[in-house]
């Protein structure tokens, strides 16, 4: 990994700017602040006003662990592609594994709220996925270990996807971040991406190891397949600013928002 | 043989001599281009990859570019020695370059482009009588490729046995 705000990672990002490129965003950690309660995890007012400048210059998509109407509420109606659920929610024809996904969702639900009594475990039940968070227990590892014994005994096995302090449960072969990616990238037809992410489920994008893709991780991570890193949260309005001045200078206008809008509103 | 053969024969290598003069004409106009440009039409086309595609891999760029590997290395020494690109270090791979264009080498693909895209629309509407488009001059083209790179493997086979054993001790 390379910090982005060096000379090769600058470089980098304003030769994507030039091309035709999708621009994609986790949500928690990424655009907004982690913060207790998710339901408080609003962009600060700079990144919104730079997000939304940003999809007036070229397609934007958000893929985040949230549910999509969440994200929708959260985020400026600029942006083209919301996909939720880390990837499940908001994807052409995925109607069939939708409706498993929720009948799972709501199975395990609850079973678990039965067996899970350690206080400051919260279960987030998105429809199509399950959360379940520990930032408000007492003893965060033990809390962490319990909810992943539990989680490998239901029935069906669900994919696990850890996140920073909430264990996601995910319906078994549905589509991860990674593939909502590329299936955005072939609708929006852009042959390259941009994508930033904070979370170990981010790694689904950074793995995928595409030469068309540059990976920008928030905090440096050992181990992590993302090409470039950024030190904190704090740092997306630089990277926001870097874009959209990037895609001005190149003389990008859009000129599919109607045709791309079309696309996006066709999303299930 | 027959008189209808004989012509049949005569034309094919008429199409033969076309082809030939085609490849002089076009080694001159890249040495036109290159004279005004500093670049040569497959380092702009290189370029304008690049350009369109950033992070391509030098292999994947032959691949994407149909540019030989042998001509794909010196063209990107040349396009990096004059600012055009950058040849980074794929940071988790430091055996692969990632390939990145520069503002500079955004400007020079675009302006030579119009130039090459004008050059083109012209050389097209210099045919007269001759129901002409640039989508059937791109398919006919791509097939003469498939044609010639077949042409170039009979070679290979019909080549004399010394030649053969030649190349395998290379």
């Amino acid at each position: 990994m390379k910090y982005l705000f060096d000379k090769d990672g600058i470089q980098a990002l304003e030769a994507f700017c030039m091309a035709k490129t999708l621009f994609a965003f986790d949500y928690d950690g990424t655009l907004a602040p982690i913060v207790d309660d998710p339901t408080d995890a609003i962009m600060r007012r700079k990144t919104y006003g730079e997000i939304t400048q940003l999809a007036l210059l070229t397609p934007v998509a958000l893929i985040s662990g949230r549910a999509r109407d969440d994200l929708a509420r959260l985020a400026p109606k600029e942006i083209d592609f919301m996909i939720g659920n880390h990837g499940l929610e908001g994807l052409p024809g995925g109607s069939p594994s939708l409706e498993q996904a929720e009948i799972s969702c709501n199975r395990w639900s609850e079973i678990l709220s039965k067996q899970i009594l350690t206080k400051g475990v919260v279960i987030e039940n998105k429809r199509y996925s399950l959360a379940v968070h520990y930032r408000m227990a007492s003893d965060k590892r033990k809390a962490r270990s319990t909810i992943l014994d539990l989680a490998a005994s239901l029935s069906p096995a669900p994919r696990i996807v850890l996140g920073k302090c909430v264990v996601n449960l995910v319906s078994p072969g549905a589509p991860h971040k990674g593939v909502a990616l590329l299936e955005v990238m072939l609708r929006s037809e852009c042959r390259s991406a941009v994508y930033i992410g904070d979370d170990d489920n981010d790694e689904d994008v950074f793995r995928l190891g595409e030469e068309s893709l540059l990976t920008i991780r928030v905090g440096k991570e050992e181990g992590s397949a993302s090409l470039y890193y950024i030190n904190s949260q704090d740092e997306i309005d630089r990277v926001l600013s870097l874009c959209t001045t990037g895609l001005q200078k190149a003389g990008k206008v859009r000129r599919d928002i109607k045709s791309l809008r079309g696309i996006a509103d066709g999303f299930v | 043989m027959g008189l209808s053969e004989i012509d049949g024969h005569q034309e094919k290598i008429e199409v033969l001599e076309k082809l030939i003069a085609l490849s002089v004409d076009l080694h001159n106009l890249n040495a036109g281009v290159q004279r005004q440009w500093d670049l040569s039409i497959v380092q702009w086309l290189v370029l304008r990859k690049i350009v369109e595609q950033p992070g391509l891999s030098a292999g994947t760029l032959a691949e994407y570019s149909k540019v030989h590997p042998s001509t794909l290395t010196p063209t990107i020494g040349r396009l990096e020695g004059m600012g055009l690109i950058y040849v980074l270090e794929r940071p988790t791979d430091h055996r692969r370059k990632l390939l990145v264009a520069s503002w500079k080498g955004l400007e020079w693909s675009r302006k030579s482009e119009s130039a090459l895209t004008t050059a083109i629309d012209g050389a097209i509407a210099g045919y007269e009588g001759i129901h002409i488009d640039v989508d059937g001059i791109r398919d006919l083209t791509a097939n003469m490729i498939k044609s010639i790179a077949r042409i170039k493997e009979v070679g290979k086979a019909d080549s004399p046995p010394h030649i053969k054993k030649a190349r395998r001790v290379v």
